[in-house]
Order: structure tokens, then sequence, then C-alpha cells
């Protein structure tokens, strides 16, 4: 039966298996040398948490799907899974913190997932793309912040969150969207935050955009801050 | 989140009857659902917040349309309750599901239900959407619009039942005001609706009925959304464009709307013509051709009613249109759809011990008796035989002694005849006489009867008596090992399970080890350099730890080594197999499958081998005379041929 599986995609068999339209989400995340010590730890426990928190939803487990994609040097982490599947790494401090490349690397992983989808005839909302950082960037970014602007709100949705130390200003150059400054380092409710606006999409709403929480509130999980 | 409204125990009906509130069953953004302990309030819906007046005149509402009917597939509000004794309401009593109830997704799903719903078949999904229309229909006659019709709030139970819960949503009016349903999904939703605002708009039945067709195709083609489909066209997909642009992707009219049905999934035409129809009316069509809730149950049973078992595995059941079973030929391509003959145990079904009774019924062939033939007399052939060849031997003999003495005699005859002639008479006489013995009959001719009628008569007996015991004798044995091959099969299976469950122990144990990060657990304990190190050497969980393997590596010592070790011994002892869920289900329902078709093939060998033996014995009664007979007259052929030989040997006379 060779000549029948061949033309069909490699993956095929997975979206038999769980055919949910999925919800793709990138999460773009800094382990330069500054993220050391507290900063990483919180992160690592954030990411334990949002897979415990996807996990236990029955519906958002079998659609939300997580790629990881770590920098400097850049690195895919994890390429895309769905929640059930998904397994938070454990994140070291690594060197410098390569954003550009980190973020076209995101985009790319982003596309030939899309694609992915296209071919085998799987649904899917409006991919997410989250990137963590506490520095600026020290590559060239200038080409990365094109193509963020050029498909925001259409291709996805990206979100930039800075942390103590961060480059706010190159931020704000990059994302479309006003950079969200995170509140020391509450990294676990900010991943309570997205797994539950990941969750949303599962879920009954009132109007078909998904209405996210206010990060500023205690409904929000509170993690933003204004500066 | 609001604070839970109250810390409470009991809760009143508005007729001051207390309802005792049980464990916790559910938790929403709103609202929590407790057991509930009254015979008929079985489950109690208490909002996080104290509801809004409209949200309790709906709830009024809703209990005056309450019946026995209704409830017994809805968590249909049966009566508001109170936080007092004439107090404010707080939410509302309602009948409990059925244990074993999951979400609709987790039904047509494939992955979920092979694990929730091990032995459902395509015939199962079909009830259950046929079941699922027919409870739609029931609501739209009582004027009632579900609004969000959705694979969450849609539960479905092993035995086919259904039960829709979040009843407050439901759409209802009375004669003054509607009161809406103000949420959906957007994936089910029907075109209509697409990017408005839900809590302003009144819905009606024809918008249920999008879904309630959206959902009936989910189950149909096995978790598959209709407008989700190869995407050939420029614009990014979405199912808000993709639905309200009518892009059905199994439509006959498809490929002219850029869309193409996705690989491994069942083709529109095999769920039959009728359904076939009504899809491209719910989906292709305009809102008014959009097909009914009741519309539905009449073409859903006419298929459930109209399908075969495949041949070949026992889960795959289809519509009976003459073709081969699309699901072995999705299977085919590399997608496990359907458990493998779900959880057929090897024991069902079968009753060995009724098999080999039956085996043990069937009567031997019937032995021969042995007849005493009276001696044979040799045939007067053979005794002349015997009496020719000595005249003609001797006549030759005497002729021969003549021609000698002729010629001494030769003078005293030759007056009267002239001697040549005598001699030439007397010479042709013996030499006629020696031709007679030399030409006649011999004796091998007899010698050669006797041995023909002796392998005739060894002939006829192998195949009948002898024969018949003997082949009665070696099917049985075969039948019996067969037997005792099924006899053997719940052994088999458990050493098997044995196997799978020392290994699921293996997989659990590493499971349950590699929950417990190192990170976690020495962040504080070891430097971040050492933790580093361990990560680098791909040691992130209990799961890695063991002393050989860190005492290598450079930068860990023989302490750090055995102080991980040691947290790993703690780990490991605090692990409990859950036998219940150690064995994935998949696995099991696999090895049974397995088994079971062995076994069904094994009891056919043993059926199709009594047969035959039967047969045996059978024939073997039926020939009976005919077969005696004939052995008879065989022996007595070999008796004849034998006194033949010996008369024309020695002239004997008998």
């Amino acid at each position: 039966m060779a000549h029948v599986i061949d033309v069909l995609p490699f993956d095929s068999s997975e979206f038999a298996d769980n055919p949910e339209p999925r919800c793709p989400c990138v999460l773009v995340l800094d382990v330069s040398r500054s993220m050391a010590g507290k900063p990483i730890d919180e992160l690592n426990a954030g990411l334990l948490a949002f897979q415990d928190e996807l996990a236990a939803d029955t519906l958002a487990r079998k659609r939300a799907e997580i790629a990881i994609v770590t920098f400097g040097p850049v690195k895919v982490e994890r390429n895309f899974q769905t929640a059930e599947d998904f397994r938070a790494p454990v994140l070291t401090p690594q060197n410098d913190t390569p954003m550009g490349a980190a973020i076209d690397t995101a985009l790319d992983l982003l596309e030939g997932r899309k694609a992915h989808y296209k071919q085998a005839g799987i649904g899917y909302y409006r991919p997410w793309i989250f990137l963590i950082t506490d520095g600026g960037p020290t590559d060239s970014w200038q080409k990365a912040a094109q193509r963020v602007q050029a498909g925001e709100g259409r291709n996805f949705s990206f979100f930039a969150v800075a942390v103590e130390g961060a480059n706010v200003e190159i931020l704000r150059q990059i994302s479309k969207r006003p950079p969200s400054m995170l509140k020391g380092t509450k990294f676990r409710e900010l991943f309570q935050w997205l797994s539950s606006s990941l969750k949303a999409v599962s879920r009954s709403q009132t109007t078909d955009s998904v209405k996210l929480l206010n990060p500023g509130t205690p409904e929000g999980f509170g993690w933003t801050e204004i500066k | 989140m609001a604070c839970a409204l109250i810390i409470m125990k009991v809760v009143y009906t508005p007729g001051n009857v207390p309802i005792n509130l049980g464990d916790e069953l559910g938790r929403g953004g709103e609202a929590v659902v407790y057991a509930g302990t009254h015979p008929t309030f079985r489950a109690i819906k208490i909002y996080s917040a104290v509801p809004e007046a409209s949200l309790v005149q709906k709830l009024h509402i809703l209990v005056d349309l309450a019946s026995q009917r209704l409830s017994s597939f809805c968590a249909f509000p049966l009566s508001v309750v109170l936080d007092r004794p004439g107090g404010r309401v707080i939410g509302y009593a309602m009948p409990r599901g059925e244990v074993g109830l999951r979400p609709l997704h987790q039904l047509y799903g494939p992955r979920d239900r092979k694990e929730y719903f091990p032995d459902a078949t395509w015939k199962f999904l079909v009830h259950m959407a046929r079941n699922l229309a027919q409870a739609v229909a029931l609501l739209h006659e009582t004027g009632i619009v579900v609004g969000d019709l959705n694979p969450n709030n849609i539960l479905a139970g092993p035995r086919g039942d259904l039960f829709i819960v979040d009843v407050d949503s439901f759409q209802v009016a009375n004669a003054t005001k509607v009161y809406r349903c103000t949420v959906g999904m957007p994936d089910f939703l029907a075109p209509e609706l697409i990017g408005a605002r839900l809590d302003a708009v009144d819905r009606t039945p024809a918008h249920d009925n999008f879904v309630l067709a959206t959902l009936i195709f989910h189950l149909l083609n096995l978790g598959r959304h209709p407008f989700q489909g190869r995407w050939k066209s420029p614009e990014e997909f979405s199912y808000e464009f993709a639905i309200s642009d009518h892009r059905f992707a199994y439509s006959s009219s498809a490929a002219a709307r850029g869309i193409e049905p996705p690989p491994l999934t069942l083709d529109l035409t095999r769920m039959g013509g009728a359904c076939a129809k009504l899809f491209e009316r719910a989906f292709v069509g305009s809102i008014s051709t959009r097909p009914t809730a009741k519309e539905w149950v009449t073409v859903l049973e006419a298929l459930r009613d109209n399908m075969r078992v495949c041949a070949h595995i026992g889960t795959h059941t289809y519509l009976d249109d003459g073709l081969p079973c699309p699901w072995c030929q999705l299977e085919e391509k590399g997608a496990i759809l359907f458990n493998f003959v779900a959880a057929v145990s090897a024991s069902t079904g079968l009753d060995v011990e009724e098999l080999w009774r039956r085996i043990c019924l069937v009567d031997p062939p019937p032995q021969m008796q042995a007849i005493t033939l009276a001696a044979a007399s040799p045939d007067s052939a053979a005794i002349r035989f015997f009496a020719t060849r000595r005249s003609s031997l001797t006549l030759a003999v005497i002729m021969a002694a003549l021609c000698v003495n002729i010629a001494a005699w030769s003078s005293l005859f030759s007056t009267l005849i002239p001697s040549e002639v005598l001699a030439a008479a007397i010479l042709v006489t013996g030499f006629v006489s020696f031709l007679s013995w030399a030409t006649g009959p011999k004796l091998s001719v007899y010698e050669n009867r006797l041995k023909q009628s002796i392998d005739a008569r060894d002939q006829l007996l192998l195949h009948s008596e002898r024969n018949a015991a003997a082949r009665f004798e070696a099917k049985r044995l075969e039948l019996k090992v067969l037997c005792d091959v099924l006899r053997n099969f719940p052994a088999r299976r458990a050493a098997q399970v044995a196997k799978l469950t020392a290994r699921a122990r293996d997989l659990q144990l590493a499971d349950y080890l590699d929950r417990y990060s190192i990170m976690r657990a020495f962040t504080g304990r070891l430097g971040i350099g050492k933790l580093a190190i361990l990560l680098a050497n791909g040691i992130d969980s209990a799961k890695e730890v063991s002393y050989e393997r860190l005492v290598v590596i450079v930068g860990i010592g023989p302490a750090i080594a055995q102080q991980l070790v040691d947290w790993r011994t703690a780990c490991e002892s605090k692990f409990v197999f859950d036998l219940a869920s150690g064995v994935p289900r998949e696995q099991l329902a696999r090895l049974d499958g397995n088994l079971f078709l062995e076994s069904v093939r094994v009891e056919e060998q043993v059926r199709l081998g009594t047969i035959e033996l039967e047969k045996i014995t059978r024939d073997a009664v039926e020939t009976k005379a005919l077969t005696a007979e004939a052995i008879l007259s065989a022996r007595y052929r070999v008796e004849k041929a034998r006194a033949n030989l010996r008369a024309a040997k020695r002239g004997d006379k008998g």
C-alpha cells in the first residue's frame, strides 16, 4: 500500500486521530545570561503550570498547540505539539540576545505549521506569538520587526512581554501592540492568563472574537504593571 | 473571579423543601454544580454572583416548561433554589445525568473515542446523531431554542444516552419577552449569526438546525468539521469566512469554492444519498432549505438500520451500499480510526467444552464383522489345465519315440505304405502335441491371478473398514489438539496481559519519576551551574537519575550523585502502580482483538473438523452393506485363485 501512503502528507494520521481545529501558540523566550537566577526559575515554573492548566481542559488540550523558540543562541526547544502531548522544557540561562533571528525562526515555524494544516484540511484559529525578554536584541532585528508588523492582526497576534531590564523602546518598534510590563517575576500569573486566553477558543462566547481578560486586574491574574 | 456567593450546606425550594448540598460535581466561570441529596433534585447549580432579575425570570419560565420527558435528556431546571426559606434565588435544582457521560467531542474525536468509548462503532455514532436530532426536535416542539448548541454542553453516555447541560442558556419566551441565549462557539454558529453580538439577537430554530447539522457531520465523519478542508484560496482561513461563504469541503461544488475534502475522511456518498442531500441543503443552501431536526431523525434512522459489519474487522460498520468497507480503505492508509475488534475477550461466545462434547458425540465408524469363508474349490479349467498339459507332453514324447523306431522298421512297412508318408504323419502329430504343451496356458497365469486378487482385496480393505477407523481416529486427535488450543486462550491472554502490565508498570514509573523535576527539587539545594551540567547531560527529572550515569559526568561528584540517587529512591517509594489505568485500553483491545480473531479461526476449524468427523462415520455406515459384500467377494476371489493355482500345479481337486 506504500504508493497510497506516499501521496499523503506524512502526519495526516495525527490529524485523523485528532481533527479538532488548532490554536497554535509560539512562545519566543529569552534565555540570555541576564535571566539567570530567580527569573529563569520562575519562567520554568510558569511553563510547568501552563502545561498542567492546558492539559486539564478536555477540549483545549486537543486544540492548543505549543511551540517554544529560545534565544540565544536561537533554538527550537519544542516544535508544535497539542497541549495533551506538550511537556514543558527546563530552560537554563545561555549567552546573548539574538531576538531578531528568534522572531524570524518563530514566524517560519508558524508558516510551516499553517501549511500543514491546509494540506491536512484542518481548521485553525488566529495563531499567537508571545515574545518574553529581559533585554534588547544583540542582532539585527529590523527585518523581523517588518514581518511582525505586516502579519499582525491578519496572520497572527503578536504580544511582547517586557521583563525588568528589557529594552522597551525597541519592543515598541517590533510589536504593533504596546508591550506589556511583567510585574516582578510573575511568570506563573502570565502563563495562567495565557492558558486561560487559549482556552477561550474552546468555550462559548458572546462575540466571535476572543475576549481577553485585562492582565492588570485580579481576573486577568494581575501580571502586568504600568511603568 | 467573583468570590463564591455563599458557603452553605443547605438550600431551599420556594416551597421550603430543604436540599443538602453534596459533593462538587463541576465548576465553571459563573457557577458551581453540587450533588443534591434529594431524590428529584439530584444536582444543584449555584451561581457565583447573585443572578440578575431577567435570569431569575428565565429560570421560572424554564421550571414551568419542565417535564419528565425533557428532564430525561436535559439538565432541565426543576425548581429555583433559595439561600434561606423565603430568601433570594441563588441557583436551581435539576436532574443529574447518568454516570459515564462525556462531552460529545470525546465521542466524535477518534483519539478520545478509542479511549473513552472503546466499543463505539459508526452505527453507534449514527445512533447518537439520531438521538441528538430527536432531542433538538423535542426542544423545538416545546418552543425552546437551544442557541449555544456545542460539543461541550452535549454529553454522551456509553449506552447511547444523551444529556444536554447549561439549560439556563437556552432561549425561552413568554408573552412579553424573549429571554435570549447570549453565547455561542465560533465554529458552531449559523452563517447569519457570524459577526453578530449574540446578546443582541433573537435566535431561531433554524440557527439551531445549522449547528445540529454541523454536529451530526462531526459524528458521522469522525470529528471533522464540515467547513474544514484542504484550503486552496489565497485568503486566510477562518471559520467565520468559510461558514459564511458556504465552503462545505465535501460538497459536490467544493472544488469551485476553493476547498477540498481533507485526506483520510469519509466520502459524503458513503453516508447515503438522503444524508448527503440534507448536508448539502444545510451547508450550501440557504436558511430556507435548511433541514429540520425532525427530517434528520427520519434520515438517520434509515441510515442506522441499513448497515453491515465488515467481514474483516468487527468494529467496522458501514452503510450497506454494496461497496467495500470504507474504514478498511482509510485504515490501510495509516490512520487507526476504530479499536481493533474492541474489547471482545477471547472467551466471549465460545464454549470449548460444548464444542468438545459435540465431537465426543460422534460415533466411530461401524466395525466389519469377520465372516468365515467356506473353502473354495478350484475351477474345472484349472484341473483340466493340469491334465491337458500332462497329456500333450506324453503324446509328443510317444510320437518322438515312434519317429526313431520307424527308421528301423521301414523295410517291413515299405511295401505297404511308403515309409516317408508314415514318418511325416508321426512327426506332425508329435510336433502338434509339443506345440500345444509349449504354447497352452501356463502356470504363471494362475500365479498372476492370485496376486491380482490379493491386491484388489487389500485395496478394498484399505478404503473401507480399517481406513474409516483410522481416519476417524486421526481427525478426532486433530480436533482434540485444536480444542486444547482454545482451552489455552485464557492462560495465553493472562500471560500476555502480565507482560503488558509489567511493561506498563515500568512506563508508569518512568512517567511518574519524570514528573519530579530536578529543577523544582534542587533549585536552592544545588547551584545553577551544577543544574545546568545535569540538564546539558539530559538529566532533568528523577527518571534519568542513576548513580552509574551521574558519577561519570564531569563536575558531578559522588556526593551529589548519591544525593540525587537518594532523592530518586524517595520519589520511587511514593509510587503506587495504578492497575486500572495501567495497560492502555487500546493495547488491551488490540490483544483481545488478535486473540479473538485467532479463536474465531480455530473455532471454525473445529466446527468444520467436526462435520468431517461426522461425515467419515456417516459414509462408513451408508456404504457398510455394500462394502461388506465387496470385501467378501474379494476375499472369495483370493481363495479361488489360490485353489486354482494349487490345482493347476498338482491337479488337486480342492
